[in-house]
């Protein structure tokens, strides 16, 4: 019996080791804490600028493909450009967002295919939710009791692992490729091109199709859809124009049109108009940086000189000056 | 129903102990029927069909060991012993061979001489390739007079007992019954149950925590070599070392789990993984890896065929004939012929050197001896683990830095040095998700499981403070898989 007693001992000990562990002690400045230092960044700059203002969300496609600075010059607002990684929940981007969003601002999303089917779990285990487990617990109270317990669960071997490698790294002053340095005050990532896209070019060359489905895209509901549906429908009710639009991807085959008739129908259903470029975003492969959503930064300007021509006309309200 | 699910931790093992052992104060009987019908509904959890197949060859070996043992009993004549023997055999082997090897073998007819017979393809009953070794071994033992059992309900538990079901260990009647037929052991024992727990918990975090973050490293570069692509030398490597250790957590973790299942109802299961990597031969190897499949393969094939008995070159001939049957147990595949025949000629080198030079114990040889067994079990495993011929050339291709040997730029940066041996890539294909930090996890997995085998004693060596030391450090890891993890992932060794 006094055996037993030691192993459930054990058992406890664990759990509490590894909350401990998790919660306090080792972090992943690297990967998962820079998440938060990249949208601070983007969130002072947002502060600090007038509405009327415009807003990119989406994962890295929107901070790879999509330049702020241009759109900005174009279309005479203050633009952030809200990216960060497919991994952080939009919830807490939406989260972020609505305090900073006024009647008249604009909100693009050209969220990568992916992201519409991810699943409510997956939602709560993104890489914010390690962030805030680690450095912003009350954060997390949004997400009740279960986001709670998922996001102090979410953590494996491997992430121990990493965050000893990540924790050393960064105590002898190694960044990762992209950093603060590389992005510009609107958020937009910046470099990526000439020889440093060198390095990439046989793995985009070989790198799979980034096709949707189309049968499978509007997958799970009850996830990231949700999501995004509440915000659509937060948006209008606040004045906000949100726009839904297609990430960039490789232009190996078309997006095919019931995809697209899909993400149509569905920011339809909640109030939103879609907007599709001529070319549906799409580029030749050696217009991309280091995956099938991250264009290098020459066809980034080049994608958002277009994409400003074809938001100016769905601009609400008067154009103001930028600052 | 898997051991790592939370239908069976939370669900079937509590519901199934504690009825065993409520209905065990009062009635052995009960208590035996009980766990017997549980270890059916266990297996029939996956696909309630087969249930049907293992019922059958329950029948049909326990009335095939019924005649052999109790033939004076039969009121009529039986053909003879060994006749009644070799149509149980041949039941066995044609189910086995029906379920597993049918579609092989007519492909593999229909490519030699040009013939285009068709058969359907029927999906392999779990664990038939375990439970039908060890009816065979009841049947031999049967014949050979070593088994006297009368009661069906107690060969029905000895075929069925969940705990070794599906993927052994492979037992003998003789090492498990007389412990059911102990009254104490549908008593509960605190001690028995808590080792036995304490061993499921650190099977099971081999496992979850161990073997499946090796299988994330693995599934990458097997699957890309089978899609064809080039795997340079890095991740071959990676992928070769990543399964080595995927499969040894896996299947040793079963088996750590599956003798703690078996000890908490009080029944001693032998052990099947003895540090098999610490081993400084290939005939060392076999003493240590999958030893209840060994011990079969010694007694039920190695010796039949001859053994040692008849000279040095028939002995190697009977090694070399054993492991090729080990191989083919294992799957229907020219890669598991190719695996069987690479240790088969392993194993006959290996006794022909012991021959020649003796079995010093040098440390030299120890040492060479080690990393020589490493490597052929390395490449062994990377035949095993391919799904093609020519997926396993694609990866030995790698190994050999037939494809170009790459580590990723950012790396090179740090460690300029490397750039003698490697040059940089943005991201490096099929290695560690393609980025430096993966890349880092991955180097620095490899290395933990790595001092684990060669390093550290088996849960079996360690004192019961050193386990409940290693159930604090794992156990949180453990559910964290078990229960917020997307998905589970089955032991390697159900599919054969």
């Amino acid at each position: 019996m006094r055996y037993f007693l030691s192993l459930l001992a054990a058992c406890g000990v664990s759990v509490l080791i590894y909350l401990l562990l998790f919660g306090a002690l080792v972090s992943r400045p690297l990967v998962v804490d820079q998440a938060s230092s990249l949208m601070d960044k983007k969130l002072a700059y947002a502060d600090s600028t007038p509405h009327p203002k415009l807003f990119i969300v989406a994962g890295s496609n929107a901070r790879f493909s999509h330049s702020c600075a241009v759109l900005e010059a174009a279309l005479h607002r203050p633009c952030v450009n809200m990216g960060i990684a497919a991994d952080v929940a939009l919830d807490w981007t939406f989260d972020l967002l609505r305090s900073r969003l006024a009647p008249g601002d604009l909100v693009y999303m050209p969220i990568e295919y992916d992201l519409y089917s991810r699943t409510r779990v997956r939602m709560m285990t993104g890489m914010d939710a390690a962030y805030r487990f680690r450095h912003d617990k009350r954060s997390l109270l949004s997400r009740g009791a279960e986001g709670m317990t998922r996001a102090a669960f979410m953590f494996s071997l491997p992430t121990l692992v990493q965050s000893g490698g990540e924790m050393a790294l960064a105590a002898v002053g190694i960044e990762r490729r992209f950093n603060l340095d590389t992005m510009d005050p609107q958020g937009d990532e910046i470099g990526h091109d000439g020889a440093s896209a060198a390095a990439y070019r046989d793995m985009i060359a070989r790198a799979p199709e980034v096709l949707p489905d189309t049968k499978d895209i509007l997958a799970n509901p009850d996830g990231a859809q949700q999501t995004i549906a509440d915000f659509l429908e937060w948006s209008r009710a606040h004045h906000v124009t949100a726009i839904g639009g297609l990430p960039t991807i490789f232009d190996d085959r078309p997006v095919p049109a019931a995809t697209i008739a899909a993400l149509k129908g569905f920011y339809a259903r909640h109030g939103a108009a879609f907007l599709v470029l001529a070319n549906r975003s799409q580029y030749p492969r050696a217009d991309f940086y280091d995956t099938g959503y991250h264009l290098r930064q020459s066809t980034q300007r080049r994608h958002s000189a277009l994409l400003a021509k074809a938001l100016a006309g769905l601009l609400p309200g008067p154009l103001s000056p930028t600052r | 129903m898997l051991f790592n699910s939370t239908i069976f931790l939370f669900g079937f093992l509590p519901i199934t102990v504690l009825l065993f052992f409520v209905l065990g104060r009062h009635s052995v009987r009960a208590a035996r029927l009980w766990l017997a019908a549980a270890s059916l509904f266990f297996y029939a959890w996956w696909n309630p069909p087969y249930l049907i197949l293992l019922a059958i060859s329950i029948v049909f070996n326990y009335g095939a060991g019924y005649l052999l043992q109790f033939r004076t009993r039969i009121p009529f004549s039986l053909p003879p012993p060994r006749l009644i023997l070799i149509a149980g055999l041949a039941f066995n082997l044609f189910l086995l061979g029906y379920f597993k090897y049918s579609a092989f073998f007519v492909e593999n007819l229909n490519a030699a001489v040009g013939t285009d017979f068709v058969i359907r393809r029927v999906a392999l009953p779990l664990a038939i390739s375990f439970f039908t070794f060890q009816k065979i071994a009841y049947l031999v033992d049967s014949y050979l007079g070593k088994v006297k059992e009368e009661s069906f309900l107690n060969y029905v538990l000895f075929a069925a007992f969940f705990p070794q079901l599906i993927a052994g260990p492979i037992v003998h009647y003789s090492e498990i019954f007389p412990q059911f037929k102990k009254v104490e052991t549908y008593r509960f024992h605190w001690a028995n149950f808590t080792d036995g727990l304490t061993l499921f918990l650190l099977g099971l975090a081999k496992k979850v925590v161990l073997a499946d973050e090796f299988a994330r490293y693995s599934d990458v570069v097997f699957n890309g070599a089978q899609a064809g692509s080039t795997i340079s030398l890095v991740p071959a490597w990676i992928g070769a070392i990543s399964y080595t250790l995927q499969l040894y957590f896996d299947f040793s973790g079963y088996s750590d789990m599956a003798i703690g299942l078996a000890r908490i109802f009080n029944i001693e299961l032998p052990l099947n993984f003895w540090s098999p990597y610490k081993s400084s031969s290939i005939i060392e190897f076999w003493r240590r890896w999958h030893m209840t499949l060994s011990r079969f393969l010694r007694d039920y094939v190695y010796i039949p065929l001859g053994g040692n008995r008849h000279g040095e070159p028939k002995r190697y001939r009977n090694l070399f004939l054993t492991m090729l049957v080990g191989g083919i147990w294992h799957g229907a595949g020219w890669t598991y012929v190719l695996w069987g025949a690479l240790h088969g000629v392993a194993l006959a080198v290996n006794h022909l050197w012991d021959g020649l030079t003796g079995k010093g114990l040098s440390r030299l040889r120890l040492v060479g001896g080690h990393v020589l067994t490493m490597a052929i079990v390395i490449c062994g495993w990377v035949i095993f683990r391919s799904t093609s011929l020519a997926a396993a050339g694609q990866v030995f291709k790698g190994m050999l830095n037939r494809n170009g040997a790459y580590l990723p730029e950012q790396l090179l940066e740090l460690a300029p040095a490397l750039r003698h041996v490697f040059a940089g890539l943005g991201q490096v294909p099929y290695l560690g998700d393609s980025t430096v930090m993966g890349s880092f996890e991955v180097f620095a997995m490899l290395t933990l499981g790595s001092a684990i085998v060669f390093l550290y004693p088996n849960l079996y060596q360690m004192k019961r403070r050193t386990r409940l030391f290693l159930v604090a450090i794992s156990f949180a890891f453990s559910m964290q898989k078990v229960i917020f993890a997307a998905s589970i992932s089955p032991f390697l060794y159900f599919q054969f």
